[in-house]
């Protein structure tokens, strides 16, 4: 099984009876080991629901996800914590850094928590550190660094205990355009020479451009899928036609 | 909707927020409104002999109380209002004008008050019987205690402390006035610096809390300027201890990588850290509070605990009297006799002589050596001993050599006695006696016989032709602290006689009326002192509650980001416990070193055991201020866990 992560027949139908509302729709998805996918679809698609089913945040009502061969349906509010801590790291749209903690031990808090030994945590830092660029800043304080430092420090944070799925809800959505370019680039490098499994939720066509597939969804549905050819500018133009065959609103996806 | 209606609703939307604050209050009032229901209560101002100090005992403390009260509303709303800036500021936006907001918040607090002082006083009115039924048990009378409502304590109690919510509410309006409505668009405080630890600091904080120590242990003479000077380095150095040593503990805690890259360790240390600048003086102040009440606390039951097993030791015998070997003894022991629950378990007979002489130089000045002095043969010695039922016998081997007795010695004001000379005159002549032993125990019952110098027989027999022999008996009975009527009639009987009952030294004395007097005393120190300690540690608990409870409310976010990265409730649950743990334990460690220092100068000056009742005191206040920490965890872990 080469999978790392593994989706069958996922619903999720909010509310009670008499007024359901079906965010999701038999929803069948794999990510291998190695991949960069990007999850696209207009605002209500459900992609939200689904990046909150597959961190473990919520759960499908029916459906099953197999995460690096467990179930995390089946698996019960405490072995729930334990594996997001161990198989995902998170990058979100603010940063979620704590300002009380310098560069390094934001970096480094999946680690503590792990309770692993402080020379392990030491090397792993300046090994991901190193990757990210961010070597230079490891003893400020997120107030004195910028956004895009700050956004390649949660990416150092969500990598650093080697999880199986780096789970990113619209990383660039918070920078300018030069520090979302780098921060793409940093992880599409991630992806390429470390092997990381990732997968970004975004509505800007222009990050997407960076992954290696994309699977869009509409209406709860899975809609189409694309994946990268040769160069990316190609791959971006063929994200905006289908964005444009998707219809809806799709102005502020360009 | 009227400003009265919203100020209403508020303050039941508010009311978790509220609780604590209210429960102090309620208790602060409570227990001033039962002090002035002593004050007024005919019971007990029936009572002749302790009329005057009840009344001003109860008067003093409950003006502290209003006082602390008062500071503690004070605080406390200030810190309410901080707290609803924001809200402040959004009514400000929507274009209430400020005079409104500050009404409205006028009438929130005066709705409070008003509740806090019908609470307060509804409840002492129900519980001051119980509250004077345990203070005349704890002051040794066994009166049947009258339930009664008075209007004068509940008039006095409700304007006193109206006013001070008056005072308090008008404060908390003029705090709008200084609210900028772009507080609102501002970020809350973020990049707060790492506060810099400075070893001068720290070191000037150690050297004044030691040097206080010091200077206050090592003092030869008490004097007025001992406790000032004392507090003024112990409270200076405390304040500079909080704001730089903490931060040097923490730092170190930091360098020890293994500890501090292990689970919560890593958050909990660095938001201390983060929080220390706002935190120490707040700290600070709690650990001066909690070293005051305790001391307070501490000293009273001292005193408590001291009389409760000691007056045996001052009192041995329940009567002593000096006897004129004729018709009195018989109507002594008649009396007696007719008191068949008193029944004598044993009784001495003694004779003494008594001279003028003069003490050795132990610390006193020529004029203050001059004594009356009282001479007893070793025999008579060993006799009482027996009859008190000590195992102490003394044989005095050397003519010259005696065992001198001083009641009054006090170890930390004067040097020993031993080996020093006493001087008595006998027929014009000054003779010398060393003393080979001395003790500060009375040997009869206090003021009977206070400079005792015990003598060799022959010595004895030689001095006792030139002196003032006084005879007396001594008895021991039973149940000698209910002993009221027997000891009544004996001071009739001998008075009758003639005897001049107040002369000194002290032709009579009973053990029952000492320890009525003292158990009197003590019983009503230890009520007040408990009382008001429990004043002041609920509002010192309060006080680290509320400002936890502020942090707690500018932390959510941080606390939404722990969880997203992977945090599980029982992680920040453990984090909250640290740094609360941090956070309260430090200041009682603190207040409770202090406190033991300055109540161990009890035992150093009066010779007292203070470590029972310390113990207990200080038991007791950790229990109850434990109480506070669980609370404040739980309310602020449910508070965070709210802020996703």
């Amino acid at each position: 099984m080469n999978n790392v992560l593994a989706a069958k027949n996922l619903k999720k139908i909010y509310g009670s009876r008499g007024n359901n509302y079906t965010a999701l729709q038999d929803i069948n998805m794999e990510i291998e080991q190695g991949e960069f996918v990007g999850i696209m679809g207009p605002s209500g698609a459900g992609k939200t629901t689904l990046l909150n089913i597959i961190s473990t945040i919520d759960k499908p009502t029916s459906g099953s996800i197999l995460i690096d061969g467990d179930d995390i349906v089946k698996m019960k509010e405490n072995q729930l914590s334990a594996f997001r801590r161990s198989k995902l790291g998170f990058i979100f749209q603010d940063f979620n850094l704590l300002d009380t903690l310098t560069v390094m031990e934001n970096m480094i808090l999946p680690l503590t928590l792990a309770k692993v030994n402080p020379k392990l945590i030491e090397q792993r830092t300046v090994e991901v550190s190193n990757i990210l660029g961010i070597e230079d800043i490891l003893y400020k304080y997120p107030y004195e660094i910028s956004g895009g430092q700050k956004q390649r420090t949660a990416a150092a944070r969500a990598i650093i205990h080697q999880p199986k799925l780096i789970l990113a809800d619209e990383p660039t959505g918070a920078l300018d355009s030069k520090s979302s370019m780098e921060l793409l680039q940093c992880l599409s490098d991630l992806n390429k020479s470390n092997g990381v499994n990732i997968m970004m939720v975004t509505h800007d066509a222009f990050a997407a451009s960076y992954c290696k597939r994309i699977i869009f969804i509409k209406d709860g549905q899975l809609f189409t899928e694309l994946h990268k050819g040769s160069s990316r500018k190609e791959f971006f133009q063929k994200i905006l036609d289908v964005l444009k065959t998707m219809g809806g609103d799709n102005s502020d996806l360009i | 909707m009227t400003l009265f209606n919203m100020a209403f609703k508020n303050i039941r939307r508010n009311f978790n927020n509220y609780f604590i604050y209210f429960v102090s209050m309620v208790f602060s009032i409570m227990i001033y409104h039962i002090f002035t229901s002593i004050q007024y209560n005919e019971q007990i101002v029936n009572l002749q002999e302790i009329k005057s100090s009840i009344f001003i005992t109860f008067k003093t403390s409950s003006i502290v109380i209003a006082i602390f009260a008062g500071i503690f509303i004070w605080y406390s709303n200030s810190f309410f209002i901080k707290k609803r800036k924001k809200e402040v500021a959004l009514y400000s936006l929507m274009g209430v004008k400020k005079r409104q907001i500050g009404r409205m918040l006028f009438y929130e607090n005066l709705m409070m008050g008003m509740l806090a002082l019908t609470a307060g006083v509804l409840l002492g009115s129900l519980l001051s019987k119980l509250f004077i039924m345990l203070l005349l048990q704890l002051m040794g009378y066994s009166i049947h205690v009258k339930f009664a409502i008075q209007l004068k304590p509940i008039i006095n109690t409700a304007i006193m402390f109206s006013v001070l919510f008056l005072i308090t509410s008008v404060h908390s309006y003029s705090i709008i006035y200084k609210f900028k409505l772009i507080d609102l668009f501002k970020a809350e405080n973020i990049g707060d610096k790492e506060p810099k630890a400075s070893w001068i600091a720290s070191l000037l904080g150690l050297l004044l809390v030691g040097g206080g120590y010091f200077y206050y242990l090592g003092v030869e003479k008490l004097h007025a300027l001992v406790p000032f000077i004392t507090l003024a380095l112990v409270v200076t150095g405390t304040y500079l201890l909080f704001s730089s040593l903490t931060v040097y503990i923490i730092k170190l805690a930091k360098k020890n990588k293994v500890n501090y890259y292990s689970g919560t360790n890593l958050i909990s240390t660095s938001q201390l850290m983060y929080r220390l600048k706002g935190h120490a003086r707040t700290l600070a102040t709690i650990a001066v509070l909690s070293a005051t009440t305790l001391t307070a606390m501490g000293v009273t039951s001292s005193f408590y605990y001291d009389f409760q097993t000691n007056i045996n030791k001052h009192y041995p015998f329940s009567y002593a009297y000096v006897s004129d070997k004729t018709g009195l003894d018989k109507a002594v022991d008649a009396v007696i006799a007719k008191y068949p629950e008193h029944a004598i378990k044993s009784s001495v007979n003694y004779e003494l002589i008594s001279f003028q002489g003069k003490l050795p130089n132990v610390g006193f000045s020529e004029k203050y050596r001059d004594k009356e002095i009282s001479v007893m043969s070793e025999k008579t010695y060993n006799e009482i001993a027996k009859a008190r039922g000590l195992n102490t016998r003394i044989y005095l081997d050397f003519h010259k050599d005696i065992l001198f007795i001083d009641t009054f010695y006090s170890k930390a004001f004067m040097k020993p006695y031993k080996g020093k000379d006493l001087e008595i005159k006998v027929d014009g002549e000054v003779r010398s006696y060393q003393i080979k032993d001395f003790q500060s125990a009375p040997l009869l019952n206090e003021r009977i016989a206070d400079y005792l110098a015990v003598v060799d027989e022959d010595v004895y027999e030689e001095l006792r032709e030139k002196g003032e022999i006084v005879y007396g008996n001594a008895y021991i009975v039973n149940n000698a602290k209910d002993s009221a009527a027997l000891t009544d009639e004996l001071y009739r009987t001998l008075k009758h006689a003639g005897m001049d009952v107040d002369k000194w030294p002290k032709p009579f004395s009973a053990f029952y009326d000492n320890y009525k007097a003292q158990l009197m005393g003590s019983g009503l120190t230890i009520f007040v002192g408990a009382f008001l300690g429990l004043v002041f540690l609920l509002a010192t608990g309060s006080i680290i509650f509320f400002k936890q409870l502020s942090e707690a409310n500018e932390d959510k976010k941080r606390y939404g980001i722990l969880r997203n990265v992977g945090f599980d409730k029982k992680d920040i649950k453990s984090i909250i416990s640290k740094q609360m743990l941090f956070v309260f334990m430090l200041p009682l460690a603190v207040g409770i070193t202090h406190s033991i220092v300055a109540v161990s100068i009890l035992k150093k000056a009066l010779g007292m055991d203070v470590f029972v009742p310390l113990t207990i005191t200080i038991g007791v206040y950790t229990l109850i201020y434990m109480i506070y920490y669980l609370l404040t965890v739980d309310a602020y872990g449910k508070l965070v866990e709210n802020g996703r």
